[in-house]
């Protein structure tokens, strides 16, 4: 498997940690991070933001404010667990 | 020249340029000669009727995708020279790129006859004891490849060629009298070779001797290199053509090439060489050096009085000038002037070097630039996000480990599903569940007869409500997924045997007990599991009106791991509706595109049975969704399966598993063409 990509994200507590890449998908022409942020317990917390370019073309990661977007998402992880 | 370099070739040269005339000949003549093989060669040695018809499958297939790729080439090509090279075009392009490859392969490789293959059939054919049959047709077919492309555009030798063969398979000649025709062949075309090659030298050689004359360097340098390599394109031929005829002269060509003029130059003109002719130019250099050497010594000695013609050829035309315009009465040029007019052009040939130069490198860049975006496809998309992501949105806490590598790690998956599979075992052992499938199986074997309905699904109800007691307690995410779905499916089965006892007991009340049962589910699958079977049995039928108007199918089934996995996860993307007969189903372009991007193929109709009824469709593209229509009237059996399957294309090593999105039987009531009713089942 090759390496994924990480970069760096700030959790609720202003801690910043190392986040990496599992997929960016494309769905209903929105693309989609989604990343995993590894804990100390062996497992994971799973994470998802909205993926937008900003005025120079780079990638900004935002949050993902509808409900039914995250719904989307979920749904999609879940497919390909089945 | 190897076969995976020819084709190697082909395909950069139809990529770079899809005018290629190559490419357009490897379409046009090798196709064209290749049917008219096989469409001789039916019943005879070389292949079986079936072998036959397989091949021209392949190559059907192979016109078809070299159609495709063309299309997006041209396509890819004016957006490159738009500067819009879209990446999904680029990633098309190669991945139609490499099926084309994959397809070339199979079916170019196996299948042509070659020179030596009719050497050996004529031998074994002079023995007279040797039947067809024991022939090793593989073996010999090896060999054509190379004769093949060479000959791919003489079609008259190509055919006359082959008309000996069909001649020799037919016994309509001896093979002795075959081997003579196509060493006639083969000589003539040899010839025709040689002549082309040698009229190609003499054109060279004449514009190299103008151009030492022009003292051309450059240009000089640049013919010179093409005559090398005319000169090696005849070794090269020569050499061929002696490992097929050891006792091969170039003498015995000369025959077929009597009174032609270029024979005749070459052969007063064999001993000047570009060499003597330079030489004769620089008689007084050193005996040791090299061509280019001689030349750029040739060139230096020059120099000076090229320079001075050029300035003198200048001062002429300034000179002529300043007649004209002392004619004209305009101002005379000052020495100043003519400098900076001198200055000027040789400003300008620095800027045409110049613009050279950014032309290669542009060139360079480009192709750079089209090998990064084709890795970046090839390793996912990068994100290059420079600041921290402040607000994630979180989708599942504390997952195991294993989930994260969800999308590759396909032993873990294929783990989950097992641990899946045992706790079905104790649930059964523990409460009491039975499969589905176990359950009629038990109800056939028993000798009690059919299970009492209400104390099976009584027993049912509380092994759901059991296993909802442990989801709720349960703090594993692993074990309540696991639980959930146990649910969902235990639910379903329960639905699905109401739905069987109806069909099998038209007393049985169906739509009592699914009102029964129907209130334990809680679950947020609570639609999904009521399923299309349920909504589309619990219509009335009505004999003269469409019953169904539309149904969705629900993608929640497939089942695709793997790099290229396809994400189907918009549940309108294929939409199935019944009118006037006509049975009809509409994909979304961007379905169609993912289809063929994940390399799936798409059936929708499989008959149930093997019969030779034919069932035809039309296509149709509207409001950016392609359509395919059925006459219902066509069928004419009841029963037909109905089916969409993605059938897995791409070798195993791509790790994609075959999926099934939905197989259900449509039951037919067709009474004179009427659909009276439908019926869906999981």
């Amino acid at each position: 498997m090759s390496e994924r990509q990480t970069f760096k994200v700030q959790i609720e507590n202003g801690e910043i940690q190392d986040a990496q890449v599992l997929a960016v998908v494309t769905i209903d022409n929105k693309d989609y991070a989604i990343y995993t942020i590894n804990k100390k317990n062996g497992k994971s917390d799973v994470l998802a933001s909205c993926v937008e370019q900003d005025a120079e073309g780079y990638d900004v990661l935002k949050d993902i404010e509808k409900e039914e977007d995250k719904y989307k998402i979920t749904q999609y992880i879940k497919g390909l667990l089945k | 020249m190897e076969l995976e370099e020819i084709r190697n070739k082909i395909i950069d040269a139809a990529i770079k340029d899809y005018n290629n005339s190559m490419y357009n000949v490897l379409n046009q003549e090798l196709l064209e000669n290749v049917l008219f093989v096989l469409k001789h060669s039916k019943g005879n040695a070389l292949y079986s009727k079936e072998q036959a018809q397989e091949i021209c499958k392949e190559i059907e297939k192979w016109l078809e995708l070299r159609e495709d790729l063309l299309s997006k080439i041209r396509i890819v090509k004016e957006q490159s020279e738009t500067h819009e090279l879209a990446l999904e075009d680029v990633k098309e392009m190669n991945r139609s790129k490499n099926h084309l490859l994959e397809v070339t392969s199979s079916s170019i490789e196996d299948f042509y006859i070659s020179n030596s293959y009719i050497e050996e059939v004529v031998w074994l054919k002079s023995q007279e004891t040797v039947s067809w049959s024991n022939i090793d047709v593989d073996r010999v077919l090896n060999q054509i490849e190379k004769v093949f492309f060479k000959w791919q555009k003489e079609e008259s030798h190509w055919k006359r060629f082959i008309t000996i063969v069909e001649e020799l398979i037919n016994g309509k000649i001896r093979p002795n009298k075959a081997k003579m025709q196509i060493n006639d062949v083969l000589h003539k075309y040899y010839a025709k070779i040689y002549n082309e090659i040698l009229k190609e030298l003499h054109d060279l050689l004449e514009e190299a001797t103008n151009l030492i004359k022009k003292d051309n360097k450059n240009e000089f340098l640049r013919t010179n290199s093409l005559i090398k390599t005319k000169k090696e394109d005849l070794d090269t031929l020569t050499v061929s053509i002696k490992q097929i005829e050891p006792n091969f002269k170039t003498s015995d060509l000369f025959k077929y090439m009597n009174e032609n003029k270029y024979i005749r130059w070459y052969k007063e003109q064999q001993d000047i060489s570009d060499e003597k002719i330079i030489q004769a130019h620089l008689a007084s250099t050193k005996a040791d050096a090299s061509l280019e050497e001689k030349i750029y010594i040739y060139m230096l000695e020059k120099t000076n009085e090229r320079t001075n013609k050029v300035i003198s050829n200048l001062e002429k035309r300034t000179n002529q000038k300043v007649e004209n315009n002392r004619e004209k009465e305009v101002t005379i040029p000052t020495d100043k002037e003519f400098e900076s007019r001198c200055q000027d052009y040789t400003n300008m040939l620095e800027e045409i070097n110049q613009a050279n130069e950014r032309l290669e490198n542009n060139y360079i860049s480009l192709l750079s630039l089209e090998q990064k975006l084709i890795e970046e496809i090839e390793s996912g998309k990068i994100l290059d996000n420079q600041n921290p992501v402040k607000s994630p949105t979180l989708l599942f806490f504390d997952f195991n480990g294993f989930y994260t590598d969800m999308k590759r790690d396909e032993e873990k998956i294929i783990s989950l599903r097992n641990s899946m599979d045992n706790l079905e075992i104790e649930m059964y052992e523990n409460y009491g569940i039975f499969p589905f499938n176990v359950l009629a199986g038990i109800e056939k074997k028993s000798s009690k007869g059919p299970i009492d309905i209400d104390i099976t699904l009584q027993k049912k109800k509380e092994t759901i409500e059991k296993l909802k007691s442990i989801y709720d307690k349960s703090n594993n995410n692993l074990e309540r997924e696991i639980i959930k779905r146990v649910i969902v499916m235990e639910q379903g089965i329960m639905v699905s045997e109401i739905t069987r006892r109806q069909k099998n007991d038209p007393t049985f009340d169906g739509p009592f007990y699914l009102r029964k049962y129907r209130s334990s589910i809680s679950f947020e699958e609570k639609e999904e599991i009521q399923t299309i079977s349920n909504e589309v049995t619990e219509q009335v039928p009505n004999s003269s009106e469409v019953i169904v108007k539309e149904l969705r199918l629900n993608f929640k089934s497939v089942q695709a791991v793997g790099p290229n996995a396809l994400a189907l996860q918009d549940e309108e993307l294929i939409k199935i509706s019944i009118a006037e007969h006509k049975l009809t189903i509409a994909f979304s372009k961007e379905l169609r595109r993912k289809l063929k991007e994940a390399m799936y193929q798409l059936n929708p109709f499989q008959r149930q049975n093997k019969g030779t009824e034919k069932i035809t469709r039309e296509i149709e593209e509207k409001d950016n969704t392609e359509m395919w229509s059925y006459d219902l009237k066509d069928i004419q059996t009841d029963k037909f399966y109905f089916s969409i399957i993605l059938k897995n294309l791409v070798d195993s090593k791509k790790n994609i598993k075959y999926s099934l999105i939905k197989k259900g039987v449509l039951s037919e009531h067709l009474k004179n063409g009427e659909v009276e009713r439908i019926v869906l089942t999981r």
